[in-house]
């Protein structure tokens, strides 16, 4: 060992050794993010329902960027200097002096020689990134069968709309209970538009089973547009301001306030209401309702009201 | 090695190791270059040299070890280093006794007011010879010497500090048509003391500059004096033995110029003396007029170079930097009224650029 030429030979080989484990683990790292990009691509993909192609265009995109980005990592002298730092100033000057011959040099190329022995490759394996990556791979590949499997998307596509329109509806009822009609709203895709009164277009949107919109929706009946609830396509502005109807020669005026839950007021044009509320709240079906709320001076008229109208819609 | 130190090989010291025949000789005047030891053997021995001389200062003088390795690596650098200190702290002491242990020839020029260059450099003086005729004859001055000691350099005359300076840079002392070339090694040590400016000629900051280092001696500890007032109270009288020869100084000169140094530690010290140049909105511009010049860069690199060899390394550290960047520095930086105004001093101004340059 006392020729340095055989020393700068010892020297290369281990610092060789060193760089070929570093560019493994290196390569391995950029192989575990190219996965765990391909599968987050691949989880947006099945859920917005676009071809898989993308994704793997952006895993090998990112990769690359990962590549280019960490590449100064594999700097050994710098990995070797922060794992071994007796290894730091030495290693360095060893290396940038290894082609000049004096005693000292000489001294040192054998002195770092004989400290890259103790040098162990596995201390370079990030074991902290490399479980993280693993785990989040496990994360993304549940996540993808599950949306695979289970069809998610729909389930939570029909959330998202549940979600969206009970903003919407709790935010319009709330306002109108307290009497703002002509407030100015903000919708929730950004829109503003102005509440002129109760029966406007806004209603055709609600879902069947709220009002009576033309909107399939949730909970809805066998017929579209006819929930289970008391809603149905009949005239539209049955909720809106009281609308007149004839029954039996007589004229009376409707009005329905559903946002206090199901509440039905009639009384004679011009007159003053006669018995009034029809409290369907706890009520599972209308014949429970008949029974149980509505006055038997009620019911015919009720009931004729409704074998008038049902046939035309 | 041990961290890498060239201490491993035990055994006769470098003084023993050398024949007889390379001994110097009496007149001790020739040139005698590194070729004649073994660099190699200096190498390896040159950590059990470093604990040899401070076990032989360490007879007469108490502590002060900063101060003699500084004072080491001014002369294994074959530069100057300028002493400053309180009369009484040892500054002279260390200076005799260090130019004993190296077996170097030794002089000292006591600096006066009256002191005129021809007492520094050497005359002509006329003398007859055997056959009556009269003849010039160069009677040389103190500064032919290895070692010469300045003591109290600010109090002589600018002439007369020319005089020296000249011979410190030049190296060889020109009178009329002669030139004389100075033995090697050949280096000045001066002192100065920081009180008593009344009647001194503070060294111009260009001649200031030559000297490598400026060594502080400070007060030793209390411990320290209680030792040095047992020493010298009683009837001691401080031998000390020999521990390297003219040679030996000049073969540690050339290795220490071998000494390799990463570019990257090369950098640190180019950064640290560049942020002592107030540019910006660095320290050194708040708190110095002007920084240091190129000369401190290549002292500083060959400080730690020789920093390093003393310490048994066989690389330069930033810590062998970091510890000369003190003594390189702190009489080539000018402090501003700013910093005088807040009581600071050169070595504080020091600490924040290597806090700064991090």
């Amino acid at each position: 060992m006392d020729n340095p030429d055989v020393k700068v030979e010892t020297l290369n080989k281990k610092i060789g050794e060193v760089a070929f484990y570093s560019w493994s683990f290196f390569l391995y790292y950029i192989l575990l993010d190219f996965l765990v990009a391909f599968l987050l691509g691949a989880l947006i993909a099945q859920f917005i329902g676009i071809s898989l192609v993308l994704p793997v265009i952006f895993a090998v995109v990112f990769a690359f960027f990962r590549l280019i980005q960490k590449r100064k990592a594999v700097d050994i002298i710098s990995k070797l200097a922060g794992k071994y730092e007796n290894l730091d100033e030495r290693l360095e000057t060893a290396i940038e002096y290894k082609g000049t011959r004096n005693v000292i040099v000489e001294d040192l190329l054998g002195d770092v020689s004989k400290r890259m022995d103790m040098v162990e490759t596995s201390t370079f394996l990030d074991y902290p990134l490399m479980r993280k990556r693993v785990v989040t791979l496990v994360v993304l590949c549940f996540l993808l069968l599950a949306v695979s499997v289970l069809n998610l998307r729909t389930a939570a596509f029909n959330a998202l709309d549940f979600a969206i329109n009970s903003v919407n509806m709790g935010d319009t009822l709330n306002k109108v209970m307290n009497g703002e009609t002509g407030t100015v709203f903000d919708t929730l895709t950004g829109n503003r538009w102005e509440e002129s009164n109760w029966s406007n277009d806004k209603d055709k949107n609600k879902v069947g089973a709220q009002s009576g919109g033309n909107r399939p929706g949730i909970s809805e009946g066998p017929l579209p547009g006819s929930g289970s609830g008391t809603g149905g396509e009949g005239p539209k502005d049955i909720y809106g301001t009281a609308s007149s109807a004839s029954i039996q020669g007589k004229d009376v005026d409707f009005k329905l306030h559903p946002e206090y839950g199901g509440d039905i007021e009639i009384h004679e044009t011009g007159g003053t209401p006669q018995a009034n509320k029809f409290n369907l709240e706890d009520v599972s079906s209308v014949e429970e309702c008949v029974d149980c709320v509505v006055g038997p001076e009620h019911e015919e008229m009720v009931r004729r009201y409704f074998e008038k109208i049902l046939p035309e819609s | 090695m041990a961290t890498g130190s060239n201490g491993g090989a035990g055994g006769r010291s470098l003084w023993d190791s050398v024949d007889d025949k390379s001994k110097p000789s009496a007149a001790g005047r020739e040139d005698r270059g590194a070729e004649t030891v073994d660099l190699k053997q200096v190498y390896y021995q040159m950590k059990n040299t470093y604990a040899d001389i401070r076990r032989e200062v360490a007879r007469v003088i108490v502590g002060q070890d900063d101060v003699m390795e500084q004072l080491l690596v001014a002369i294994f650098t074959d530069n100057h280093a300028l002493l400053e200190g309180f009369p009484g702290v040892g500054k002279t002491m260390i200076v005799r006794t260090l130019a004993s242990i190296m077996d170097l020839k030794f002089r000292r020029i006591q600096c006066t007011p009256d002191l005129m260059p021809s007492d520094v450099t050497g005359t002509y003086i006329v003398e007859s010879d055997m056959d009556g005729k009269k003849r010039f004859r160069f009677e040389e001055g103190p500064v032919f010497t290895n070692i010469l000691l300045a003591d109290e350099i600010n109090r002589a005359t600018p002439k007369s500090q020319s005089a020296l300076l000249e011979s410190m840079q030049e190296r060889q002392v020109t009178l009329g048509t002669m030139t004389h070339k100075l033995d090697k090694p050949f280096f000045v040590l001066a002192t100065q003391n920081p009180i008593e400016m009344e009647g001194t000629y503070p060294l111009p900051e260009a001649q200031v500059d030559r000297f490598l280092l400026k060594i502080i001696v400070g007060y030793p500890s209390m411990a320290e004096e209680e030792r040095i007032v047992e020493l010298y109270s009683g009837d001691f009288t401080p031998t000390v033995n020999k521990i390297l020869r003219k040679e030996h100084v000049m073969a540690i000169q050339d290795l220490a110029k071998k000494m390799p140094i990463s570019a990257d530690v090369k950098d640190y010290a180019l950064r640290i003396v560049s942020q002592t140049r107030p540019t910006g909105k660095n320290t050194a511009s708040h708190y110095l007029d002007f920084g240091a010049s190129p000369r401190a860069s290549i002292g500083l690199v060959l400080a730690g170079k020789a920093r390093a060899l003393l310490n048994g390394k066989n690389y330069v550290g930033r810590d062998d930097i970091k510890a000369m960047a003190f003594p390189v520095l702190r009489h080539r930086i000018i402090l501003n009224f700013e910093s005088e105004r807040k009581g600071m001093s050169t070595d504080d101004v020091i600490t924040q650029i290597l806090k700064d340059t991090g």
